[in-house]
């Protein structure tokens, strides 16, 4: 009776050493549900799958996440995205406010404003906006591919870009022409994607510096009613 | 067969306190690697300070 409880405790050792030998160096699914998201997805490992297309089912539900969020009340123009603020130039009158998706960020995207979708275009593998204006931060991208929704709300006409790569090149917008739309509201997602861009006019005055994390829906980019660029 | 290694119809009780001991605190030391940060030096140095701690006072009990 002993040696068979000994054995039982031992065996149980074996295969969690075992486990981990196994998944090394990457978290054993012993100890992955007690790890925060950058350690229990390392970043090489969420590599590892894009070159070879087999992500862990987890993984992608975590990924594929859509939580509700608290839309604020005033008429600032809310973060299209979750992500860290890598740019907020203006350029030739309109700023670029350009959010960088992790592989822990939330992918779902939100309508910065009350109004309506004028278009939704998808401009494919370019360097540059469509209109021949060079967009710098896309140089270290394989082939980025886009989707660029441009709305029409207090604070004139205003676009959400959408940037993936070829790599991975999955961008669901969920927005037609001509439909209403309500500030926060989701309105596509990029698959294991990684730039999303609010392209607004330069006057509106910016709440964010580079270096900031913004939330989808939650956080106010730009201030409408002032004046500022 | 010596009485460390197995006794009474079961194995001896300071050999599986060891091994268990041992393969517990790999465990543990792999989820401590993964949630803290600081250098790989110092954390492997405390693991194993703290796991021959852990043998001196199983060799102090028996």
């Amino acid at each position: 009776m002993i040696l068979a409880a000994q054995l039982v405790v031992l065996g149980v050792l074996v295969v969690a050493l075992m486990l981990l030998r196994r998944h090394w160096p990457y978290p054993s699914p012993l100890i992955r549900p007690f790890l925060p998201p950058q350690r229990r997805w390392p970043e090489a490992q969420i590599r590892g799958w894009l070159r070879t297309k087999r992500f862990h089912p987890g993984y992608l539900a975590f990924f594929d996440r859509d939580p509700e969020r608290i839309v604020p009340s005033g008429p600032a123009l809310l973060a299209p995205a979750d992500g860290l603020v890598t740019s907020v130039d203006c350029r030739d009158g309109i700023r670029y406010i350009v959010i960088a998706l992790s592989f822990w960020d939330m992918h779902v995207q939100r309508s910065p404003a009350t109004g309506r979708v004028v278009s939704v275009e998808r401009l494919g593998a370019t360097y540059t906006d469509g209109e021949g204006r060079d967009f710098a931060f896309l140089r270290d991208k394989y082939c980025p591919v886009q989707a660029r929704t441009l709305f029409e709300c207090n604070a004139g006409r205003v676009a959400v870009r959408q940037i993936t790569s070829v790599a991975a090149r999955r961008i669901e917008t969920w927005v037609v022409p001509g439909q209403p739309v309500e500030r926060g509201q989701r309105m596509g997602r990029i698959r294991l994607g990684s730039t999303v861009v609010l392209e607004a006019d330069a006057s509106l005055a910016c709440r964010v510096a580079v270096g900031e994390r913004v939330r989808a829906g939650e956080t106010a980019l730009l201030e409408v009613s002032e004046v500022a660029c | 067969m010596p009485d460390w290694f197995f006794i009474n119809g079961h194995l001896g009780w300071p050999l599986f306190t060891v091994m268990a001991y041992s393969g517990f605190g790999m465990l543990v030391a792999d989820y401590v690697w993964r949630r803290v940060t600081m250098p790989a030096k110092w954390l492997f140095t405390g693991l194993l300070g703290i796991w021959l701690l852990g043998l001196l006072l199983l060799a102090a009990l028996w």
